[in-house]
């Protein structure tokens, strides 16, 4: 078996949460070799603190000087198209964190708070357009594309598929979401360098997780993928309300200048199944991600976070002192449902594994360029859903 | 309190609803002092059960014949208009049964017409708009209490609920709520000439009326005025008519709907601009779904209407129980379910009768009144036309 050389992109969260995915897979099979980052200074301490023998201060550089098989791009979202483009030019596999691409301006330099300027319309021919170029870079290349969606790697998400294998019935329903009180990052507050607001960061997660479902389905039984046929979409500020900005202490997060902070896609797909697809950063009580599938013999429901594997009770919020419980509760007080390891649990270790045996085996990845183009053109379109208030046919923009 | 004498017109299976909070307010407090239907041998055999004095053929000879301060309209969704507004003239206080109206066809539409399929939802809109105002002059010009028996806004959990909001006094954001089961068994719930709509209509009208009576109780308890709809976007489906499915040898759902949906979803927008996303299925295993979720500021409650955890079952095959009843629409009484103590008082049928009778008794308004009752009705039918055309449609020219 040979060993995957890894060149890292990136040095922040998500390239941590990847480098312990990395080190889970055997040594020989798998070596991250390199990092680069901008400054280098913060490239080198990631590096020090990982053990990774290069450290280069471009992404250019580390393509053209470090012995690596792949590329892991764990960097702002704007710079995902581009570095897939010339990685896929220089023949390296490319392991992407999500979203694929979206809209952030670079046709509008002047403008701050392109959210408030831009149509829908305009950005999703623009994500299209780049869509396809990257598509193309990777077919022409002849590299693997991993598209690192967490979601479709959740134990609970597999057995839930593995359970609606079994029962064979129709999913007629999917129910979906992703939430919590808010992203801390300033960068996820403005459409500049988040791309957009609640669906883009959080609600990509049970898109990809409901779009691939289907697909799965699609493919056991007729050979051939069901594809999503039309969107219809609403999006909110609830932190705009003028009463709640009035309130003089404040749990969620705030200050979100032109994304919004919640948002509702409901798909339809062409054999007619329907899934109702949420993302808020207005919601208390933790991080609250789940699935659940509406069979025509089953109900299934996928809790990726939080479960009731481990519950706890303390009367007051200092009893655990710095024991981990979950991500974004707000006290440790009361009734919890404390995580017993949360990147397992969210498909982190399984997606990188996944990634580097595509790569070592010749094989494509699970979830790949295909599940990343549908995301972010369906989360485009159903920004135009909203912005123009009306149901948005996707099957052509998708193909 | 005056002791308040009802006529009850109708002897179906909302009259029998209705009995058991009459009847446990005690003689002292209320009395149903007659009853009327169609066939006076069905209603003399009615009276009869349930110790009524008087049995009549019509609500018109009912009025003639007996003292009554009240009617009570259980009685088809179609005929409301026309008692309401005879009741009005009369001078009765008025308790109805949901739905307020609905569109039903006209009065020269052969019965086995698919006016499901034939009649522009925007037609039907206006239909039912001119009907609620003539509702509401009757029932304004004549100065009686009208009662909207909208039960789950007096369901235990969803008091709680409320009460919880009101302590915790933060801005109600995001509500969820859903009624959903495996398909209502009977045919009238599957035309449109006889139901007036399908999901929506027959269960989405009562997490969607919760919904609403929430946001008008947080507007007049934080500032005199409720808060009211604004618009309204939604889609709905027939998953049952999904290709996939209609070839399954066996089906655990109900089919044969017509020409209503049998799925259903709506996304609110109120004038605060806070949201709402009500959800409604004949097509969800499991037993019967109803909850309602909100989503504040400082808080998240949720109320399990119906099932909830107050009792909890296993049994290792289905015939382990017998005969004792589980839960609404349950498939199977084997495995783990969740057995409801007491359906009539979790959903509240009791306490809408106690608090009816209690607002015609001490001459106040009930928490359920003609603003929610009109509310619902027009929302719904806005929701019709908004899926129909698939677009957001203006709630605020029809208030």
């Amino acid at each position: 078996m040979t060993q995957v050389r890894i060149g890292m992109a990136g040095c922040g969260f998500s390239a941590s949460l990847h480098i312990h995915g990395y080190k889970q897979v055997a040594p020989a099979r798998c070596l991250v070799a390199a990092v680069c980052g901008v400054p280098k200074a913060e490239a080198e301490a990631f590096a020090a603190r990982h053990g990774i023998p290069e450290v280069y201060g471009s992404f250019t550089e580390m393509l053209a000087g470090a012995k690596v098989d792949a590329v892991d791009l764990a960097v702002p979202n704007y710079l995902h198209a581009p570095f897939i483009i010339e990685a896929a030019k220089a023949g390296k596999h490319v392991f992407c964190e999500k979203p694929l691409t979206g809209y952030f301006g670079e046709d509008r330099p002047q403008e701050e708070l392109i959210g408030k300027t831009v149509p829908r319309r305009k950005m999703l021919e623009q994500v299209i357009a780049r869509c396809d170029e990257v598509v193309a870079a990777v077919g022409a290349s002849g590299i693997r594309f991993g598209y690192a969606e967490n979601w479709v790697y959740a134990p609970a998400y597999l057995k839930l598929w593995r359970l609606a294998q079994a029962a064979g019935g129709t999913i007629l329903r999917i129910e979906a979401e992703e939430s919590h009180s808010g992203s801390h990052a300033d960068y996820a507050k403005q459409w500049r360098t988040s791309g957009g607001g609640s669906l883009m960061v959080k609600g990509s997660h049970p898109l990809g997780a409901a779009l691939q479902l289907k697909h799965w389905e699609g493919e056991a039984k007729f050979g051939r993928p069901i594809r999503p046929a039309s969107v219809l979409c609403e999006v909110g500020n609830l932190t705009w309300i003028p009463a709640f900005q009035e309130e003089k202490e404040q749990y969620l997060r705030t200050g979100w200048r032109d994304v919004e902070d919640w948002g509702i896609i409901v798909v339809k797909f062409e054999d007619g199944s329907v899934a109702e697809v949420k993302a808020a950063d207005t919601t208390l009580g933790g991080v609250h991600n789940y699935l659940e599938a509406y069979l025509s013999n089953a109900r299934l429901r996928a809790n990726i976070n939080p479960t009731d594997a481990c519950v706890a009770y303390a009367p007051a919020a200092h009893i655990f002192g710095d024991e981990y419980i979950v991500e974004k509760i707000e006290t440790k007080g009361g009734w919890t449902q404390p995580s017993p390891d949360e990147d397992w649990n969210q498909g982190y270790p399984q997606e990188v594994a996944d990634f580097v045996a595509a790569v070592a085996e010749g094989r494509e990845p699970v979830s790949g360029a295909r599940l990343a183009r549908d995301v972010s053109i369906v989360l485009y379109a159903a920004y135009v859903s909203a912005e123009e208030g009306r149901r948005i046919e996707v099957g052509p923009l998708l193909g | 309190m005056a002791k308040v004498r009802v006529g009850l017109v109708g002897y179906g299976f909302a009259a029998e609803l209705h009995m058991p909070g009459f009847k446990g307010l005690g003689p002292d407090r209320c009395e149903v002092v007659g009853v009327c239907g169609r066939s006076r041998a069905r209603a003399a055999a009615f009276a009869a059960k349930h110790a009524i004095p008087r049995a009549f053929e019509s609500m018109s000879e009912m009025l003639a014949g007996v003292e009554v301060d009240a009617v009570d309209l259980a009685i088809p969704n179609h005929l409301h208009t026309r008692f309401i507004i005879e009741a009005a003239r009369a001078g009765k206080h008025i308790i109805c049964e949901k739905h307020l109206t609905g569109y039903f066809g006209e009065t020269d539409t052969p019965d086995s017409e698919l006016i499901g399929k034939s009649t522009p939802r925007e037609q039907m809109l206006e239909r039912v708009v001119e009907e609620c105002d003539a509702i509401g002059a009757a029932v304004e010009g004549a100065g009686v209490r009208f009662c909207y028996a909208e039960n789950w806004v007096y369901a235990p959990a969803y008091v709680k609920l409320r009460r919880l909001a009101g302590a915790a006094g933060g801005t109600i954001l995001r509500i969820e709520a859903e009624e959903s089961h495996s398909g209502s068994g009977s045919v009238y719930a599957k035309r449109w000439r006889t139901a007036g709509g399908g999901s929506l209509v027959l269960k989405g009208a009562h997490p969607l009326g919760a919904v609403l009576q929430l946001k008008q109780w947080e507007g007049e308890w934080k500032s005199g005025r409720p808060i009211r709809p604004a618009s309204v976007f939604c889609e709905v489906g027939n998953l049952t008519w999904i290709e996939a499915f209609k070839r399954e040898p066996v089906h655990y759902l109900k089919t044969d709907w017509q020409d209503v949906e049998d799925w259903g979803i709506m996304v609110l927008r109120f004038e605060d601009g806070s949201v709402a996303e009500i959800k409604a299925g004949d097509t969800t295993l499991g037993g019967v779904h109803n909850y309602l979720e909100a989503y504040l500021s400082n808080a998240r409650l949720r109320a399990n209407l119906n099932p909830n955890d107050a009792c909890v079952a296993y049994a290792p095959s289905a015939e382990v129980f017998g005969d004792e009843y589980i839960s609404e629409k349950i498939e199977t009484k084997g495995g783990w379910t969740f057995p409801s103590p007491d359906e009539h008082w979790n959903q509240g049928y009791l306490q809408e009768i106690a608090d009816f009778v209690g607002a015609i008794g001490d001459e106040r308004q009930p928490v359920s009144g003609l603003m929610l009752a009109r509310d619902v009705a027009i929302v719904l039918y806005a929701a019709y036309v908004s899926a129909e055309e698939g677009r957001r449609v203006d709630l605020g020219r029809l208030r």
